[in-house]
């Protein structure tokens, strides 16, 4: 099972930050902290998977709480999951993820920011959650079908904008689940 | 797509362009901006708490400003709670928003909530009408909305009030639905496995939906299930292979959907594979079935070279070694092993050094063709690697290769000097390595002799060496001598730490047996080193010369080479013998088993009141309560006998850190190491349980009444303990052959924690002969006074505070049939409860044989033996003799009906038709509750903590019952009667028959208050608790006792 997702930047800042397990805001805030400085020590070319056993907050029998995590450009990628679970198979899942949720804006925002893949995050971390959500429920990776789901909300929302064009956000929603249909 | 390396930076120019193109306001980009400015945590606080402070104020305009604002307001929340700033103020608005229409605004609200929200919040019950209302709704993407809620925040108070929908939509023409229904069951399962009437069969229907991805989404719950209840779904097994062979052959699924960098749903098989290794594990029928599937999908993954037809891969050899092991498939898994383990990608060198540590279990053999790839691993500069590679290294170890491990092992440890945590983590494998090989190769020990002569090793190292050398002494690669200087040497150390300390003066007692030219130097070392500044080191130091000083005749040959497997132990240890003798002439005074003090004590004042109390050492920490009667020794020899834990680790145990309210309560507990110090009441009969008591251990436990230890096999066993107990080093080995005789060896180690005073405790040698048991006429004259004793106590009930060694509950039930007679006690300690049942053969000249005892124990308790097996047969009861069952009571869960019933069988002389008699004793609640003391103050505080509440009226009628069975006793507060009847104390100022509050814990610490007032015609009692279980039967077992007066 997986017990929290978190996509924290080179400088430490979180940008999603997701617990399956309930925790205070402090002990999210800690566990944070903790899980950047392990990451942040380890060069490139190491492994991309941690054994941390001596996380304070998560507290776990030992060798049932590993991180596993990957470096894209200025961010940190971060699951940390207990031991039912597939190192690389989560690796390949994140490789997906990042796939998804970046290609979005690039078209749009490359002439504006070099980096453009922290800016999605920052700009739209609630419908990064949704994604999220579709792909990963209670902990569990779900990861089927994820087009249809983003087929119907695109559909909405062209609905709406025809109803009432000022109410809805721009194009750029459809923009950004339309990605996901494909 | 482009990804650079250069650091998020923000111009306000930019801001702008963002702002138009994604369409947010201005003040989100101000607040994202400004957030990206911050340079340090500090900073970042600041901006946020601002931002907290600003939104508190404008969520009161919300209203009526557009849906795209609100909508931006969630998200800046979202923000504050992502960087550690509670949102919870946003709680209305989020569920405000849940209600829009807008299905992008309705999610961000659902996300906010399940984020602000923790399972127990009270908050949830507001959201219910949202989510009903998004359930019942005929737009499906309204009900996915509300069940991806479901499926992440529920607790078990909304369960009930949104179930029925749920169960109707898991017939929804759309998959999507359905899927999500299983996702939400899910997660109400995990809450409460019993919230829905045969959940499991829904859930199976899933697994059979026609719809692959519904399918797929029950096959995490089967995982759960499988995971908590291995053996619950072994009928399964076929349909779980049977679609694992459908999904590798790509048949199930429309591949289009579902293939993923061509691998078909990989996920599916990764669960599929994982439930297959839970569901084979020890069955070689299930698992002889999944074979060929395995080796199928181990194939076809083979053939696709990325990380998801890796991590199949490794899921499959996984699977093998867990399941019934096939040959054939072995061979595929290390081969599949291999090749990963030589990839240049860290990731598959590390899940190879991962897999390998399951095969090599399975297969030792397989290790030879990896040695170089492990000896490269070792080398890599990623330390995870390194210690995958080190964990490895000790699980393979055999006599042939043991040599080369423990070298590469050690050569680690020197070159990992400077990672303190690394060493402290290698020095346990390699120790017991050391341990498990029967000879320690001299490469090794010269190796670790080379790190102790060389400077700046790791102190953790040196004390590894020096245990080593010294423990393999004498042999060829170090002179003794030279060790002796060397240790020496080392212990004038300025930074030595205990560990170190510890070792060096066991190393230096032992040495000094092979070089008796060096004990001089040792003697006067040790001497030097009993003025150290740690008192832990003095002490040790100060032992050492005290062995070192004594002329024991030991036997050398007995010390030699510890390493070498042929350590014998000499149990009876004669060559102490003479030792032994001196002692006692010196002395006078012969040695007493502590479980026959008490009985020589007892017979004492009976002859010769007046002659006590003979003048001794005090071994206790605290004084005793002024009330108790002078019966030291009996309460010591009570709790050896019983293994009751010693007083300082009844004090820890009082002391348990998990509860957070423990540390709330400042209150002293009342139980000292004495048991209940009563505060201001003299008890009328203090005089009649300490003679109660200390005939118990007269009375001793089965076991020891064999007379097979004779008195001085004791003595001796005494002093070697004395003398052994001083060196952890020496002494570890004895202990572990003494297991066997476990009787004895666990005297050994209560015994153990009160060395000195088993010591100096001897009694004068005229005293008359020890009997093992307690004679006829003893036995019955505790009988009368047992029995003396009940009516004392029906007539004033158990209210009475009992100042004794623990709080003793009256004589709760005797059952008779003229022979036999069992009587029941309770026991209370300050961390548990004892129940003791008196067995007595009331017959002057039959025997009771064959008697045999069964037990039947509700469910919510547990009986652990202290003395006789609980079912085992028994032994014979001669006339006349009493014998009492000492057993360790714990309450499981909370229930006012717990009950434990005893069948005794025996048969008269041995012949005859067995006969039977049945013992009842029912478990209270309160037996498991201890008093403790606190301020007024703290119980109001405490009290509103308290979220379980439960309420007693009793009638006027009750209480006056009451106090006239109560006459005889001296008090005439409700309240104190109250309180020591159901082990609470009162709390406050002087007692009051108009209301009062009493304060307790349970015996895992969990808060019990209670208070009352009187109204005309009642007694009006509220309890609180944390616990509803414990709320509940509590009161229960108040009113039983409050009707029973």
């Amino acid at each position: 099972m997986i017990k929290a997702i978190m996509i924290i930047n080179t400088s430490g800042k979180p940008r999603l930050v997701k617990f399956y397990e309930r925790k205070t805001e402090q002990q999210q805030q800690a566990l944070l902290k903790e899980v950047y400085n392990l990451i942040s020590k380890r060069a490139d070319v190491m492994c991309n998977f941690l054994e941390a056993d001596k996380l304070e907050n998560w507290g776990g029998k030992a060798g049932d709480t590993k991180i596993i995590y990957r470096h894209y450009a200025t961010l940190y990628f971060i699951f940390v999951a207990d031991g039912s679970e597939s190192e690389l198979g989560i690796l390949d899942l994140k490789q997906r993820l990042r796939q998804r949720q970046i290609q979005t804006f690039v078209e749009t925002l490359d002439k504006c920011f070099r980096n453009v893949c922290e800016l999605d995050l920052v700009f739209h971390v609630d419908k990064v959650h949704f994604v999220l959500d579709e792909i990963i429920c209670g902990g569990m990776v779900l990861e089927t079908r994820i087009s249809e789901i983003f087929d119907v909300v695109t559909q909405q929302k062209k609905l709406e904008a025809q109803e009432n064009p000022v109410a809805t956000a721009k194009g750029d929603i459809k923009n950004f689940f339309g990605e996901f249909g494909r | 797509m482009k990804f650079t390396t250069e650091h998020f930076t923000w111009h306000p120019a930019n801001a702008m362009v963002v702002r138009e193109a994604i369409g947010v306001s201005r003040s989100f980009v101000d607040f994202i901006s400004k957030i990206g400015d911050a340079r340090s945590k500090q900073e970042e606080d600041q901006v946020v708490s601002q931002e907290v402070e600003n939104m508190r104020t404008e969520m009161n305009h919300l209203e009526g400003q557009s849906a795209v604002n609100q909508k931006e307001f969630l998200v800046k929340l979202i923000y504050c709670e992502m960087l550690g700033h509670s949102a919870s103020f946003g709680c209305i608005h989020a569920i405000k928003m849940t209600q829009q229409p807008d299905l992008l605004t309705k999610r961000t609200g659902y996300l906010l909530f399940s984020m602000i929200t923790r399972d127990d919040d009270e908050m949830l019950l507001l959201i219910v009408s949202s989510v009903l209302r998004d359930l019942k709704s005929r737009d499906y993407i309204s009900n996915w909305c509300g069940l991806t809620f479901l499926s992440q925040t529920v607790n078990r108070d909304i369960i009930p009030a949104v179930i029925k929908d749920v169960l109707a939509l898991s017939k929804h023409e759309r998959s999507i639905i359905r899927k999500k229904v299983v996702s939400v069951l899910h997660k109400f399962w995990r809450c409460d496995p019993k919230c829905v009437e045969d959940i499991e069969s829904i859930f199976r229907l899933s697994l059979c939906d026609k719809d692959p991805s519904v399918m797929a989404a029950s096959l995490p719950v089967f995982l759960d299930i499988l995971q908590r209840d291995p053996k619950s779904q072994k009928e399964l097994a076929p349909t779980f292979v049977s679609i694992l062979k459908q999904v590798g052959a790509d048949r199930a699924l429309p591949p289009v959907t579902f293939n993923h960098h061509n691998v078909p749903s990989p996920w599916v098989q990764l669960y599929l594979l994982n439930i297959l290794s839970i569901v084979g594990r020890d069955d070689p029928n299930t698992s002889s079935h999944m074979y060929r599937v395995i080796s199928e999908i181990i194939h076809s993954a083979s053939q696709i070279k990325n990380n998801v037809a890796y991590a199949i891969i490794f899921e499959c050899v996984r699977t093998i070694c867990i399941i019934h092991p096939n040959d054939g498939l072995l061979d595929v898994a290390a081969k599949a092993v291999y090749g990963f383990l030589s990839s240049k990608s860290r990731n598959l060198v590390y899940m190879g050094l991962s897999s390998l540590h399951s095969i090599i279990s399975l297969r030792p053999e397989a290790v030879n063709e990896y040695q170089d790839v492990i000896v490269r691993c070792l080398e890599d500069s990623d330390p995870i690697i390194k210690h995958r590679t080190v964990d490895l290294l000790c699980s393979m170890v055999n006599p042939v290769n043991l040599q080369f491990i423990l070298d590469t092992l050690i050569q680690h440890m020197k070159e990992m000097s400077l990672d303190g945590s690394m060493i402290a983590e290698l020095m346990p494998k390699v120790s017991h390595l050391i341990v498990k090989a029967s000879m320690v190769p001299a490469q090794v020990i010269q190796m670790l002799w080379d790190a102790i002569e060389e400077e700046g090793t790791h102190p953790d190292i040196i004390t590894l060496s020096i245990w080593v050398n010294s423990e393999s002494q004498p042999n060829e690669v170090v002179r003794t001598m030279d060790l002796i200087d060397r240790i020496c040497q080392l212990s004038h150390r300025e930074t030595m730490d205990e560990s170190m300390g510890r070792q060096i003066v066991n190393a230096l007692i032992k040495l000094s047996l092979h070089c008796e030219e060096s004990r001089e130097k040792i003697l006067q070392r040790m001497h030097e080193m009993s003025a150290s500044r740690s008192h832990v080191m003095s002490q040790m130091a100060t032992e050492a010369v005290w062995v070192l000083n004594t002329d024991v005749v030991v036997d050398r040959q007995r010390f030699t080479n510890n390493f070498d497997g042929k350590f014998e132990m000499d149990v009876h240890m004669k060559f102490l013998e003479h030792f032994v003798e001196k002692c006692a002439t010196e002395t006078g005074l012969s040695y007493v088993p502590p479980e026959r003090r008490a009985a020589l004590r007892t017979s004492q004042e009976m002859s010769n009141p007046s002659a006590m109390p003979i003048k001794r050492l005090r071994f206790e920490e605290y004084d005793t309560p002024k009330t108790m009667s002078p019966s030291i020794v009996g309460r010591h020899s009570l709790h050896r006998s019983q293994s009751i834990p010693n007083e300082e680790n009844q004090n820890d145990a009082m002391i348990k850190p998990e509860r957070a309210e423990e540390n709330l309560i400042q209150g002293k507990s009342v139980w000292g190491p004495d048991g209940y110090t009563p505060q201001s009441e003299e008890s009328p009969k203090s005089d009649v349980l300490p003679a109660l008591l200390s005939g118990i251990p007269n009375l001793s436990s089965p076991a020891k009444t064999k007379p097979s230890t004779s008195f001085d096999e004791k003595k001796k066993n005494d002093t070697k303990h004395a003398l052994f107990g001083i060196s952890s080093q020496i002494h570890r080995y004895p202990e572990t052959k003494k297991e066997v005789h476990s009787n004895r060896s666990r005297e050994k180690k209560e015994e153990k924690k009160d060395n000195d005073a088993n010591l100096l405790d001897l009694e004068p040698t005229d005293n008359r002969p020890m009997e093992p048991t307690l004679s006829p006429t003893d036995a019955h004259s505790h009988w009368t006074k047992l029995m003396d004793d009940k009516k004392r106590f029906e007539s004033i009930g158990d209210l009475v505070v009992v100042p004794s060694i623990e709080r003793v509950s009256g004589l709760l039930g005797t059952s008779t049939d003229l022979t036999l007679t069992v009587a029941t006690t309770k026991m209370y300690q300050n961390d548990g409860v004892i129940l003791v049942l008196f067995v007595l053969n009331l017959s002057d000249k039959d025997i009771l044989s064959d008697v045999q005892l069964s037990w039947d124990v509700s469910n919510h308790l547990k009986l652990q033996t202290e003395s006789a097996e609980p079912t085992a047969q028994w032994r014979e009861l001669p006339p006349n003799r009493c014998v009492p069952i000492f057993h360790r009571l714990s309450m499981e869960k909370f229930s006012s009906h717990a009950n434990i019933r005893l069948n005794i069988s025996y048969r008269l002389n041995g012949t005859g038709q067995p006969r039977n008699l049945t013992s009842n004793t029912p478990a209270f609640t309160h037996d498991f509750i201890r008093p403790i003391k606190m301020t007024q103050e703290t119980f109001e505080g405490l009290w509103n903590q308290l979220n379980i509440e439960k309420k007693l009226s009793v009638p006027d009628s009750y209480q006056k019952m009451e106090d006239i069975a109560c006459e005889n006793v001296k008090t005439s507060s409700i309240r104190l009667k109250l309180s020591a009847l159901l082990h609470l104390s009162s709390v406050g100022g002087a007692p009051t028959v108009e209301n009062g509050s009493m304060a307790g814990k349970t015996l895992d610490a969990s808060l019990c208050l209670c208070r009352f007032v009187r109204e005309e015609r009642s007694l009006e009692m509220t309890l609180r608790t944390r616990d509803a279980a414990l709320g509940q039967s509590f009161i229960n077992d108040m009113m039983r006792l409050i009707q029973k007066k």
